[in-house]
């Protein structure tokens, strides 16, 4: 008795490890009682409390189970690309190919990302490090998890939760940005019913768009070819079954994968380190920069185009897909119940998720 | 490898990837509705 008690984990819990509980005990109660993205932060906050269990060795290199589960479907980089193509089942690109303007949108609200890097510059992070930290803005959870892998392992677990983190509180963080860049009659602005898409133009879309994007960015590849790939599934109407799988279970099983490896990475001589603090604050600027550099672009096309854009949905180029979007309609609505922009905000919602995969891409391309 | 050089060319790429993008939109609409007669909608 006296050797198990020993042998336990007892001795080693330290007051670090004890506050890494309680943020894993945090995210768990936020994913259960208040709803806050729970696919990923309730086993993100279990992998949290697993990794700093003292002696489960469950993240010890070749022997540990999350281990595994970390370096094959992470540093390999599997999970991220695959979870992109169910998402690609799930995208409706009919937004973008009725009306291809809304494109720049998702291409503007990229700035946050850019700008943010520039920050995290200024606050002393390297090349890979701001890198990781200003992809955050492109609210994208499998991108920021991609790069972060790629770019800066060791800062994976703190931007992972915060792009999700911001990604549940697009409804708290973009509102006041929107009402702050636009006027009540800007907000609105009743946009022209986009035109019909054909069949065959959604079918040629995801493959086009992958020949000619990956020509350009060859790293975007792994997250952009799956992007395409699964929305060829969806838009073909001939491979039902596997449409299905891609969206349901194997979204699924991936995101327990993902969500545990990450929260495993986050032990505490890790992510008890001041630059964290840095990384959710910089994060979150980045979130705002990119939300109103979206706005401000749409403002901007308005005065070249003659059909006016109703600037809310610039918000929208922030990837967050749907949730985005449909903050944009619930603010558009509350000035007129009419004006009905969750169609238009699809656009550069969307538009938003493949600026962020080249926005990585780029990334990849100058600091692998 | 500099700050400046990777913001420029990051900016510059993002916005360069997605006018790609809109041309190969407004192109491929183009000939489907002029050469192969499909009218958008259809």
């Amino acid at each position: 008795m006296g050797f198990l008690f020993q042998h336990s984990g007892l001795f080693y819990i330290t007051p670090q490890i004890a506050v890494m509980w309680l943020i894993g005990f945090v995210l768990i109660y936020l994913a259960i009682a208040k709803d806050y993205e729970p696919l990923l932060l309730l086993p993100i906050g279990f992998g949290i409390v697993l990794a700093n269990l003292p002696l489960t060795h469950l993240m010890q290199p070749d022997e540990g189970l999350i281990w595994r589960f970390y370096h094959y479907g992470i540093q390999w980089e599997i999970i991220p690309p695959l979870i992109f193509l169910g998402l690609g089942v799930l995208t409706d690109f009919g937004p973008i190919i009725a009306r291809p303007s809304l494109i720049f949108l998702g291409a503007g609200a990229q700035a946050g990302v850019y700008l943010t890097f520039f920050a995290a510059m200024a606050f002393g992070f390297n090349l890979n490090e701001a890198a990781t930290i200003g992809i955050i803005g492109g609210a994208d959870g499998p991108t920021t998890i991609f790069l972060a892998s790629a770019l800066a392992p060791h800062m994976l677990g703190a931007c992972a939760v915060a792009a999700y983190s911001y990604m549940a509180l697009v409804p708290v963080i973009q509102p006041p940005v929107m009402k702050l860049l636009t006027t009540k009659k800007e907000r609105l602005i009743k946009m022209k019913k986009s035109r019909k898409v054909s069949r065959l133009e959604k079918l040629l879309f995801p493959i086009i768009s992958t020949v000619v994007i990956l020509i350009m960015i060859p790293e975007a590849a792994p997250l952009f070819s799956m992007l395409m790939l699964g929305n060829l599934f969806k838009e073909s109407k001939v491979v039902e079954r596997l449409a299905s799988s891609a969206k349901n279970e194997l979204m699924n099983i991936l995101t327990i994968f993902l969500g545990i490896s990450i929260g495993a990475t986050m032990n505490a001589e890790v992510f008890l380190n001041p630059k964290v603090i840095l990384v959710f604050i910089l994060g979150l600027v980045a979130f705002i920069v990119s939300t109103g550099a979206g706005i401000i672009l749409a403002k901007v096309m308005n005065l070249f185009v003659k059909d006016k854009i109703n600037p809310l949905i610039g918000a929208a180029g922030v990837s967050a897909v749907p949730m985005a979007a449909r903050v944009v309609h619930k603010v558009g609505s509350e000035e007129d119940k009419k004006n009905y922009l969750l169609m238009f905000a699809m656009g550069p919602n969307v538009a938003g998720v493949i600026g962020t995969v080249i926005a990585a891409g780029i990334f990849l391309t100058l600091l692998k | 490898m500099n700050t400046i050089h990777v913001f420029l060319t990051g900016i510059t790429g993002v916005f360069l990837g997605m006018a790609v993008l809109y041309f190969s939109i407004k192109i491929t609409s183009a000939i489907l509705n002029n050469f192969f007669n499909v009218k958008s909608g259809k």
